[in-house]
């Protein structure tokens, strides 16, 4: 029996490639048969976890999204590695604004995803959530 | 003042949407209203943005209300509480009449 397929997407750890990994777990989730409104959550959670990689990330390294199917589930891994500077983040924010989007970003992954798991070290940030998979990709 | 938002709105483009509310703030427009119609997805950055954009017109005295916003900005709205924060509108026709009441 084959091993599941691991799919990974590793891209600069900047703002403009956001997008790009809301894309691609848009497309996992959907060929595993995910449900829509599961995948707009996913969505949102993975753009929040990315943003804080961001933040977080040394210039040089880029950050990488994950996805792996296990039984019925469909686990998503985000790792970043830290930098000193905010750069990325500081140019899209300022002054309070920054507070409030961290703050919020954290809201809206603890009421989306419960259970997903975010670990913030000296070396960098991982975070993983899954989510229920359907028949179609299975 | 309308305020017309396309798109994404994301760590990527937020400082833009922010810039232009300060701008529209130092120029004196206090009473903002933010169409969303056309807003495919908003993350926390976004919201941000706005929250700091409400801020602002209060410190003169103003609003800056939302105006149709998507199913999915809704949600986010609706998680983080933002939806009791800020007045939300179906039109922008019916945010006009509210600021010229």
């Amino acid at each position: 029996m084959a091993a599941a397929p691991v799919f990974s997407i590793d891209f600069p750890a900047e703002a403009d490639y956001v997008s790009t990994a809301r894309i691609f777990c848009g497309a996992v989730a959907r060929h595993y048969g995910c449900d829509p409104a599961d995948i707009e959550d996913l969505k949102i959670a993975l753009s929040e976890a990315c943003g804080s990689a961001i933040s977080h990330a040394r210039s040089q390294e880029p950050l990488r999204v994950q996805a792996s199917p296990d039984g019925g589930l469909l686990t998503f891994e985000v790792n970043g590695h830290r930098r000193r500077e905010l750069q990325n983040r500081a140019a899209a924010s300022a002054e309070d604004t920054d507070q409030h989007m961290l703050a919020l970003s954290a809201e809206l992954i603890a009421a989306l995803f419960p259970d997903a798991e975010f670990v913030d070290t000296p070396e960098g940030t991982f975070f993983r959530i899954s989510v229920l998979a359907g028949s179609a990709g299975s | 003042m309308v305020v017309k938002v396309d798109g994404e709105v994301d760590l990527s483009n937020a400082a833009g949407l922010r810039d232009h509310l300060i701008q529209q703030v130092s120029e004196g427009n206090y009473n903002l209203a933010v169409d969303l119609s056309g807003v495919e997805f908003m993350d926390s950055s976004g919201l941000a943005v706005l929250i700091s954009g409400l801020r602002r017109t209060k410190e003169h005295d103003g609003s800056l209300v939302l105006v149709a916003p998507t199913a999915s900005v809704k949600r986010v709205l609706s998680i983080t509480g933002l939806d009791k924060v800020f007045e939300i509108y179906d039109s922008v026709d019916k945010a006009s009449a509210r600021s010229s009441a």
